[in-house]
């Protein structure tokens, strides 16, 4: 499992390094929403500063389905997601796979968009490390269900444009616990642990989950 | 156990209430290359889709090299080879690392060296580092085919593999398949050059509107009478003797 | 027992178990003293959202049966659950509200259970959507049940968040917790009401189901009528 995990995320890496599809339409779009954050909301005032952790992954919600629809699209273009299910591995290794190579994006993304983000929403960051693990904990929640979206979205007519619809009411928990840890590493919050917590929960319910249910999403009709 | 590479026994698939499969037998032995004709919409697709497991919900039993098609026949899926009117290639990589790519999935040991290889026979060895995405349509297609044979399979079912080939990537088809052929695999492949299938195939099915019409070997005709069986069998729906 | 007797005995029990839950609600229940008569209303919010909640657990159940077994017996039933259990919820959030205004003043609160109910409509939603955006049977079937099954993975999730974020960021108004000292005959009505709901949930899903049964039964005669008819002219 973990070898054909190995295989595909190299493979979705490589297709990343070629295009970068995935990471420059999720930070353009990221950018774009933290922008007009600004222009519909007075953002520069303390009390809009204490509520950027929620921006910044609201921008980041919205901007993931971009990269997410992208991970099974690329799949589904000249058929090669059919012979990648038809291989003698185990669909959940290839959902790992997928699911590690967009965590990494995702997180890529939130690395490249933090200093604008600092920057429009004048925070400083008081804990480096509380803001890496939400970051990463809070990339591997949105890819972990993400992942499995997407490639249930794309076997619809309406292809992507079902994913946000299917996938952001189910990562409500992972949204709250990401804004809560990020705000604890910007300083605006207190108590992160039940957040950290929540975060690996999900982390870990949802890959298990996803592994499990993975072969019936990718099999044909 | 059974000797056939591949088993379809009365194969039903419906889709709707079209019935692209009506109860089709076929057989295909280790060393036979069964040509597939019929019209455009006959059941082509659906019988090597069926064969392949690409769909699932059908009635009626696949059996590969003896195996069940059933659940996870994960020996059914090492020995198969598919080609199919999409190209299955991710357009994105090269040609070299597209094939990589599928032998490791195949576990191939030696993956690097199969991957030159059948670039090499296809012709493909100085494309080999071009993105799939800037290839030409015929060079696709060779990349199509060689996918679907770097992982050594025994069993190849082709849809329409000849299609956006040149005459002499044809010809190396040819021979490639005949080589095939002789080392043991067996070859299902639909087209609709008789000429071309009488190059490479030993056998021939016809199948109209899902059934199967007319299914004789070619070791005892000719092209010229195996078009007029066709022909005959295509207008008035019946084979004749 | 057979579907038709089970019917008439779920509906007869849906009118007994509804015409005392409303003589109770009306003529029994005290008058809450601080609310007055709209908290009335409480007895059909409760019950209904109780039984959107095991609607949807039926979604999961079906939909786990579903996929191990192929069935699409279980497909449809997974369908009746999720079509009735969103109208339940439908009905808790016009509900809410309607209890809010006149208590709190507020159309809306972000209060945990309604929170959670407004996510779960929103998941539930998604799931009767996806199932119109794909046209195989079998794919359709497929791919909701792994919905149906995700999604309810998710319900203790977000309820879970939803509580403590609430804790964390205080409400000038906060629900009363419902159910928390009830008055004995206010905590009797609920429960006839819940029964009464509980019933009226059954009968909806049984009459869905006869619906989705039929037409499937339908679908197959016609296939099999035009496959009959296709034959025959060919030969
Ligand atoms: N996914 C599908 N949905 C509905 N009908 C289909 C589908 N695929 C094929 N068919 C129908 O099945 C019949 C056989 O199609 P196919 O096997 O593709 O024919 P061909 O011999 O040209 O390859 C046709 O009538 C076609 O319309
Ligand atoms: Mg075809």
């Amino acid at each position: 499992m973990l070898q054909t995990a190995r295989a595909v995320l190299e493979k979705d890496f490589r297709i990343e390094l070629r295009t970068r599809d995935a990471i420059s339409a999720a930070l353009v779009f990221s950018i774009l929403v933290l922008v007009v954050f600004n222009f519909a909301l007075d953002v520069n005032t303390p009390e809009m500063r204490r509520l950027a952790a929620g921006f910044f992954w609201v921008a980041f919600a919205f901007a993931g389905t971009l990269a997410l629809d992208r991970s099974f699209a690329l799949e589904k273009e000249s058929g090669a997601g059919r012979a990648l299910a038809l291989a003698p591995v185990d669909a959940g290794g290839i959902y790992l796979g997928k699911c590690a190579a967009n965590a990494a994006f995702l997180f890529i993304t939130q690395l490249v968009a933090l200093p604008l983000f600092v920057i429009f929403f004048d925070v400083s960051i008081q804990r480096a490390g509380a803001l890496a693990a939400s970051f990463a904990l809070g990339s591997i929640a949105f890819a972990a269900v993400g992942t499995l979206f997407s490639a249930v979205a794309a076997n619809t007519r309406m292809r992507g444009l079902l994913l946000p619809i299917l996938f952001l009411p189910l990562s409500v928990p992972a949204l709250i616990a990401s804004v809560e840890t990020t705000s604890f590493a910007l300083g605006n919050a207190e108590g992160p642990s039940f957040w950290f917590t929540l975060l690996v929960v999900y982390d870990v319910v949802f890959l298990t989950a996803s592994v499990l249910v993975f072969e019936y999403v990718l099999e044909e009709s | 156990m059974s000797a056939h590479a591949l088993e379809c026994e009365r194969i039903t698939k419906r889709y709707g209430r079209i019935a692209a499969l009506n109860s089709v037998d076929v057989s295909v032995d280790p060393g036979e290359c069964v040509a597939i004709f019929g019209r455009n919409g006959a059941g082509k697709t659906t019988l090597l889709h069926v064969a392949g497991s690409l769909i699932r919900n059908f009635d009626g039993e696949v059996r590969v090299f003896g195996q069940s098609r059933g659940d996870n026949g994960s020996d059914a899926r090492r020995t198969t080879g598919l080609v199919l009117h999409e190209t299955c290639l991710y357009d994105d990589l090269t040609a070299a690392e597209n094939l990589r790519f599928f032998a490791r999935l195949y576990q191939v040991s030696d993956a690097e060296r199969r991957a030159g290889d059948v670039l090499a026979r296809f012709e493909l060895a100085d494309r080999a580092q071009s993105v799939v995405r800037t290839l030409s349509r015929g060079m696709k297609q060779r990349l199509a085919i060689a996918r679907a044979m770097v992982h050594r399979p025994r069993l190849l079912l082709m849809d329409e593999p000849f299609t956006g080939l040149d005459e002499p990537s044809s010809q190396t088809l040819v021979t490639v398949l005949r080589e095939f052929v002789r080392d043991g695999g067996a070859v299902v492949l639909s087209t609709h050059d008789v000429e071309r299938a009488f190059d490479v195939a030993t056998r021939a099915i016809v199948l109209e509107r899902g059934s199967l019409t007319l299914d004789r070997s070619l070791a005892d005709v000719d092209a010229a009478a195996f078009r007029h069986a066709y022909w005959h069998v295509l207008f008035t729906g019946t084979a004749r003797a | 027992m057979s579907r038709c007797k089970f019917a008439i005995f779920i509906d007869s029990m849906l009118f007994i178990t509804m015409a005392a839950a409303m003589a109770m609600i009306f003529l029994y229940a005290p008058i809450e003293s601080e609310m007055g008569i709209v908290q009335k209303i409480f007895y059909v919010h409760v019950p209904l959202a109780w039984n959107a909640f095991l609607g949807f657990a039926m979604v999961f159940y079906y939909s786990f049966r579903y996929l191990s077994t192929r069935n699409p017996r279980y497909d449809r039933r997974a369908l009746s659950a999720a079509e009735v259990g969103v109208l339940f919820t439908t009905l808790v959030l016009i509900t809410g509200p309607i209890w809010a205004k006149p208590v709190w003043g507020i159309w809306w609160t972000w209060d945990a259970r309604l929170t959670l109910t407004l996510v779960l409509w929103l998941i539930y939603i998604g799931y009767l959507m996806l199932r119109r955006y794909i046209e195989s049977p079998e794919r359709r079937a497929v791919l909701a049940a792994v919905v149906g099954i995700t999604g309810f993975i998710d319900v203790p999730l977000v309820y879970f968040a939803i509580r403590w974020w609430r804790t964390q960021h205080p409400q000038p108004v906060i629900a009363g917790g419902e159910g928390s000292g009830l008055d004995p005959a206010m905590a009797a009505t609920l429960w006839v009401s819940v029964a009464a709901f509980t019933f009226l949930f059954l009968a909806l899903f049984g009459r869905r189901l006869d619906v989705e049964v039929e037409r499937s039964r339908r679908e197959t005669e016609r296939d099999a009528a035009e496959a009959a008819h296709a034959q025959g002219v060919r030969t």
